[in-house]
């Protein structure tokens, strides 16, 4: 009864451009972790090969030491990995697959599928049939040969492949790397991995996106996880099971503030984050000074608990009332000046305008709020 | 405000305590001369209130040489109903108390509350400058500042702004200035503050973005070439396969080869045809070499006949030449002959010839030797003659002057003698004869006359002597001259040696004689000899010789011809004319003897060839093998023709075959595959090693990993961008801030000019009736119009003349000041020394306005010119350093 797990996506050398330096290394080393957990999940469940649906590499030119240690993270699991290339990673005339078998970095129990054809597994009752892709985007099916590809009868077939899924995801509309709907049944495969979607998703009953072992956007798709596939016998339905790799969790927190309490749920949200949340936060309405004052509060908890949180204030407007004026003591001209702002940065002609406007108004009350602060201690 | 007392001790010139008390709530005039104290006093107040105690930068306050000084100040005031009394000591013991009503300050706090008092700050570190000193800045006139308004307002306008706000019923803001410096300062950190350029952090991370821009389009280059030279690869590949499986080379090379066959087979025709073209050169060179000696044999038979023609045309010319030559023999000997004759002939001419010349020669010279021994017998007689009339001349040689003199002086006694006689006494006788009488001696006989000429005695025998004396001088003088004539004849005599005059004049004639005898023999004697006796006589002796030599020798011709000289009839011209002409023949016949000898030798000569050449010849034609050569030679020409017959339509056809293959265009077809193939084969193997130089560079390139590189230069990059665009937020923010803010202020102010504007009417009119002083905006005193004669009369402050401008800045001043005493602050006026520029007619009227002022404010006015104020009703006081007394 062979066993499986399928993974693709890996995206290893990928760098986080939206995040500090410091941060995105991290990030981007979970990554390579994320192999290691694959690794040592395929020991613990004894599976009979690994599935790697492509896109191993986020680029070709990466360096030699990112390719030895992705494949040093392999160690873990002493079984077959079968590998495609993607097309982030294709088999070109010169790739990282060339680089990395030239500086000999490639395992012997790693099999490279660099051209289409069939790893024939008889012993594992397996053969697998791989599309790779060997240009950087194609607009053929690649997968259009399982149809015709007669493999030995008793063994499984298992098809691997990389691209987008006709017709069914959210995305698909003239994207390259097309596959058929319904491969898999055309072409009799008990399986057929795949990879390029990065969110665990199920296409039919014998055809599953792995997903990304390690989510690397904020999308909400369900990233994180390698499958476990059981098969009992040629044509028996596969059973999968999801098991979750990931390290960080990438969420995006949205809230829409309107009155005190919105602000104090908010709160709530973020006060609950932890060390394994890549946090993306995005407020939007109005507040008064008080409540932005108990906002920046909690952010700064939630900066302290998550990995990284990243804000984005722009569409929030601080809308300071009568009394936060009087309370900073802005009398004269400046209580006027505040009024000024405040209604400015709600201007909709000249959005680059409002942001200024918006701007000064928090950097005023601040001022205001650091110089009453600074007259309380006094 | 008011201040009541001012104390100050230790403090410059004041070592001793001094104490000023009782100061009135109006105008109080302090005067004292130079260097009596009065700035220090003025000083005192403004060190007592801006000065911080602790400050160590009030070292002018010390007495000159007291290190160790406490110079203290003390001042008792009142603001409103409170009473304040400030002490304030430095540099030794520094100190400050403050006490009002009941409360008492202490240090910094007494001062701070001092501050806000009165509206001032204090510098944050040295001494307080003039922009620390607000508004007492602008009411305490410091000595020859009166005029500088300007900047006095700048400095007072924050406490201005917030003193006069009530007055304005507007509500400023009480954090505005501090908000204000805030925001300025926060921006200024980002823009730069004038030209609005990006500064600091703005800057490096806007550098910071362009550099990262520029690096990850460096690399996206990198990444953009390595991507096509992937694809060049991929391409260059695919085509290699698809040539290894065509190998378009190798039809061509076959091709190649077919060509080459053909060539080959028509390059061999070619040979062959040029090895019987080569034959049948060898054919006609030996067709041509039969048929020469065939023509040899026809030449041969026709030289022998012309040969023998030679040979007998030789003989004959031989024969002529031999009897020729014979002929001119015998006519030589002939000539020969006659030519000795002649010979004789002429030789006896000759030897006639001689003989008469020499003959005559002879005789010639004869004569001549007669004719010489005459020459020189006439010229012996001639020298003889000259030898003589020399010898006669020199006899007879007197000098002709003396002659002369000589006849002169006989004359001249001539003449005396004629004298004397005529004066003479005359004794004329008669004598008896033998009368014994004598005359001088002498007798005197018969009858006579004697003249006397001077005293002569005449004896008488018997009777005695008579002295006869002639009468007279003259005769006397006579007888002198005479004498001396006589005298001078006498030696003139001797001198030429002779006796009487008449003496000398024959000899002069004689002399005359001989010599002209001499010149006509000399003469004779030179047309004889010309030359000379001696050569006459060398003449003679050679032709004596002549003669003997010529005798001589023909005395020797006679006796060796002798004989034949008589038959010398023929004359020598005659025999030497026949003896040149037989000459002249005998000559002519032996060279045409010679030409006939050298006709007949080379006649023989050729004879011999002829004879040699026909016999030669003949023994060759007359051969026994040349009948047989001369048949054999016609049938070999007969069989080379046929051979270049056979020859000639070969090579013919050869050609035409030849021309049927087109070599050329087999060689140019064998190129063409050649080329192809060479370059279908090298383009495989150019682009083998590109593929090779291809997987090279790209295996270089990536080992660079220069994508994960560029992906962390879009990390880095979008780091710099998000930061950018924080801060160029931040900046614009903070900009439109300041300059809401700076607006907001700015109109404030504005709001503040009516209230000022009215005060200012106020003193104006006080100075100029009718006058208008404009405040500007900035609160500063603008426009001044005046009425003047022809109009009126409108000018900036700022160009007004320093007395005025320093009028205009008091009243400026004093507007102030009723403005904030409105506004319920303090104010206190100090002049130290001002308006020393006004004339009198101005500073009275200006004295007005102080007066005015004083009605309100209190005014301290210190003053060197006591005089030039004591109209302002207060006494005035005197400052001295021992202390003060009223006037």
């Amino acid at each position: 009864m062979p066993r499986f797990l399928h993974t693709a996506d890996w995206q290893i050398g990928r760098q986080y451009s939206q995040f500090p330096p410091e941060n995105g290394m991290l990030l981007a080393e979970a990554r390579l972790e994320a192999v290691a957990t694959i690794a040592r999940l395929a020991t613990e469940h004894a599976v009979d090969a690994v599935l790697v649906a492509g896109d191993v590499f986020d680029a070709q030119a990466v360096s030699e030491r990112t390719i030895r240690r992705l494949f040093a993270q392999c160690a873990g699991y002493a079984g077959p990995w079968l590998m495609i290339p993607g097309n982030h990673d294709a088999a070109l005339a010169e790739s990282v697959w060339t680089c990395a078998r030239r500086i000999g970095a490639v395992p012997s129990n790693v099999h490279l599928a660099l051209e289409p054809g069939v790893l024939d597994f008889a012993s594992a009752g397996f053969v697998a049939l791989a599309a790779p892709l060997t240009q950087r985007h194609t607009y053929n099916d690649l997968t259009e040969w399982f149809d015709t590809c007669t493999t030995p009868p008793g063994l499984l077939r298992i098809g691997l492949a990389h691209g987008c899924v006709q017709g069914q995801l959210p995305e698909d509309i003239d994207s390259p790397n097309p596959i058929g709907a319904d491969r898999a049944r055309v072409a009799g495969l008990d399986y057929l991995a795949l990879g390029d979607w990065h969110g665990c998703r199920q296409m039919d009953e014998r055809t599953w996106y792995s997903g990304t072992p390690e989510p690397d956007r904020f999308r909400d798709n369900d990233p994180g996880h390698v499958l476990r596939v059981d098969i009992d016998a040629p044509g028996a339905p596969p059973v999968v099971t999801r098991i979750e790799t990931c390290r960080f969790r990438w969420r995006t927190i949205e809230a829409a503030l309107a009155v005190a309490s919105d602000v104090e749920q908010l709160s709530n949200v973020l006060a609950a984050s932890r060390p394994s949340d890549v946090l993306s936060l995005r407020v939007t309405g109005q507040v008064d000074l008080p409540g932005l004052v108990r906002l920046r509060e909690a952010m700064g908890v939630a900066e302290a608990g998550a990995r990284h949180l990243q804000a984005d204030l722009s569409a929030l407007r601080l809308v300071p009332t009568a009394e936060d004026i009087a309370a900073l003591d802005a009398d004269g001209y400046l209580g006027e000046l505040i009024a000024e702002l405040r209604d400015a940065q709600a201007d909709r002609i000249d959005p680059e305008a409002a942001a200024v406007a918006g701007h000064a108004l928090g950097l005023l009350t601040t001022f205001l709020l650091e110089g009453r602060d600074a007259a309380s201690v006094a | 405000m008011r201040l009541q007392r001012l104390k100050v001790e230790q403090l410059r010139q004041f070592r001793a305590p001094f104490e000023i008390d009782a100061i009135e709530p109006g105008l109080n005039l302090f005067v004292g001369e130079n260097e009596a104290g009065k700035s220090t006093l003025v000083r005192a107040i403004r060190a007592a209130f801006f000065e911080r105690h602790r400050s160590s930068t009030v070292e002018d306050l010390r007495p000159w040489g007291e290190t160790t000084a406490t110079p203290t100040i003390e001042l008792d005031f009142t603001v409103g109903d409170t009473p304040f009394r400030l002490r304030k000591s430095f540099l030794q013991r520094k100190r400050c108390e403050l006490k009002y009503g009941a409360k008492s300050l202490d240090g910094e706090d007494a001062e701070q509350h001092l501050a806000e008092l009165l509206g001032f700050s204090f510098a944050g570190k040295g001494s307080s400058r003039p922009e620390h000193w607000g508004i007492p800045g602008l009411l305490w006139i410091e000595q020859g500042q009166g005029h500088v308004i300007k900047s006095s307002v700048e400095n007072a306008a924050d406490h201005l702004r917030t003193a006069l706000e009530a007055s304005v019923g507007e509500v400023a803001s009480t954090q505005g200035d501090a908000l204000i410096a805030r925001v300025r300062a926060e921006r200024e950190l980002l823009l730069t503050p004038s030209t609005d350029k990006p500064k600091g952090e703005l800057k490096r991370v806007i550098d910071e973005h362009e550099e990262l821009q520029l690096q990850l389009s460096g690399i996206d280059a990198k990444v953009d070439a390595y991507r096509r030279q992937v694809d060049q690869l991929a391409s260059l590949k695919a085509a290699h396969a698809v040539e290894l499986a065509a190998r378009p080379w190798e039809p061509m090379r076959a091709q190649q080869q077919q060509a080459e066959q053909a060539l080959a087979a028509s390059e061999a025709l070619v040979r062959q045809r040029e090895a019987e073209a080569m034959s049948l050169v060898q054919v006609e060179d030996r067709l041509q070499l039969i048929e020469q000696q065939l023509a040899g044999f026809d030449e041969e038979r026709r030289a022998l006949a012309q040969r023998a023609a030679g040979l007998a045309d030789a003989a004959q010319r031989l024969e002529v030449a031999v009897a020729l030559e014979s002929r001119r023999a015998i006519e030589h000997a002939q000539a020969e002959a006659a030519c000795s004759v002649t010979a004789a002939a002429l030789e006896r001419a000759r030897q006639a010839d001689l003989r008469r010349e020499l003959a005559l020669r002879a005789s010639d010279a004869q004569v001549r030797v007669r004719e010489l021994d005459a020459l020189l017998q006439r010229a012996g007689a001639e020298q003889v003659r000259i030898e003589q009339s020399r010898q006669q001349a020199a006899a007879s040689a007197i000098d002709k002057p003396d002659v002369d003199r000589l006849r002169a002086l006989a004359g001249e006694l001539d003449a005396l003698h004629i004298r004397q006689q005529a004066v003479a006494t005359r004794i004329r006788f008669e004598l008896v004869d033998g009368a014994p009488v004598t005359l001088d001696g002498q007798s005197l006989t018969g009858a006579g006359e004697r003249l006397l000429t001077s005293a002569e005695t005449l004896y008488v025998q018997s009777v005695g002597r008579f002295e006869v004396v002639p009468g007279g001088d003259l005769l006397g003088t006579l007888a002198r001259d005479e004498a001396d004539a006589r005298a001078a004849s006498e030696i003139l005599l001797q001198r030429c040696g002779v006796a009487n005059p008449a003496e000398a004049d024959a000899r002069l004639a004689a002399c005359l004689q001989a010599m002209q005898d001499g010149a006509q023999a000399t003469k004779t004697l030179l047309g004889l000899a010309p030359e000379g006796i001696d050569a006459l006589k060398a003449d003679r002796v050679g032709q004596l010789a002549r003669f003997d030599d010529a005798r001589l020798r023909l005395a020797a011709l006679v006796t060796e011809t002798g004989q034949a000289a008589v038959d010398a009839e023929a004359s020598l011209a005659e025999a030497e004319a026949r003896h040149a002409a037989s000459k002249t023949h005998a000559d002519a016949i032996g060279a045409h003897l010679a030409g006939a000898s050298q006709g007949r030798l080379v006649a023989h000569e050729q004879h011999e060839a002829a004879a040699r050449e026909h016999h030669l010849l003949k023994a060759r034609i007359e051969a026994s093998d040349r009948q047989a050569r001369q048949a054999d030679a016609g049938r070999q020409l007969l069989a080379v023709r046929a051979e270049q017959q056979v020859l000639r339509e070969s090579i013919t056809t050869k050609t035409d075959a030849i021309e049927g293959t087109q070599p050329d265009i087999l060689t140019q077809t064998v190129e063409r595959f050649r080329r192809s193939a060479d370059l279908a084969w090298r383009a495989h193997q150019e682009r083998e090693s590109q593929i090779m130089l291809l997987n090279g560079k790209l295996e270089e390139a990536g080992a660079q990993g220069f994508e994960e590189t560029r992906a962390a230069l879009a990390v880095r990059l979008e780091a710099a961008r998000r930061r950018h665009r924080e801060l160029d937020l931040r900046a614009k923010a903070l900009h439109l801030l300041l300059e809401r803010l700076e607006a907001s202020r700015r109109e404030l102010t504005r709001q503040l000019r009516a209230p000022l504007q009215a005060r200012i009417d106020h003193y104006i009119r006080l100075l100029f009736p009718k006058a208008a002083l404009e405040i500007g905006d900035d609160l500063l005193p603008g426009l001044l119009t005046r009425p003047a004669a022809h109009g009126d009369e409108c000018g900036a402050v700022s160009e007004l003349s320093h007395g005025a401008r320093e009028q205009m800045g008091v009243l400026t001043r004093l507007a102030y000041a009723d403005l904030l005493q409105e506004a319920g602050r303090p104010t206190l006026v100090i002049l130290d020394d001002a308006l020393v520029h006004s004339d009198v007619q101005r500073l009275d009227r200006m004295k007005r306005v102080l007066f005015d002022a004083a009605q309100r404010h209190q005014v301290l006015l210190f003053t060197c010119h006591p005089a030039s104020w004591r109209d302002m009703g207060v006494a005035a006081r005197t400052i001295a350093r021992e202390g003060i007394e009223p006037e």
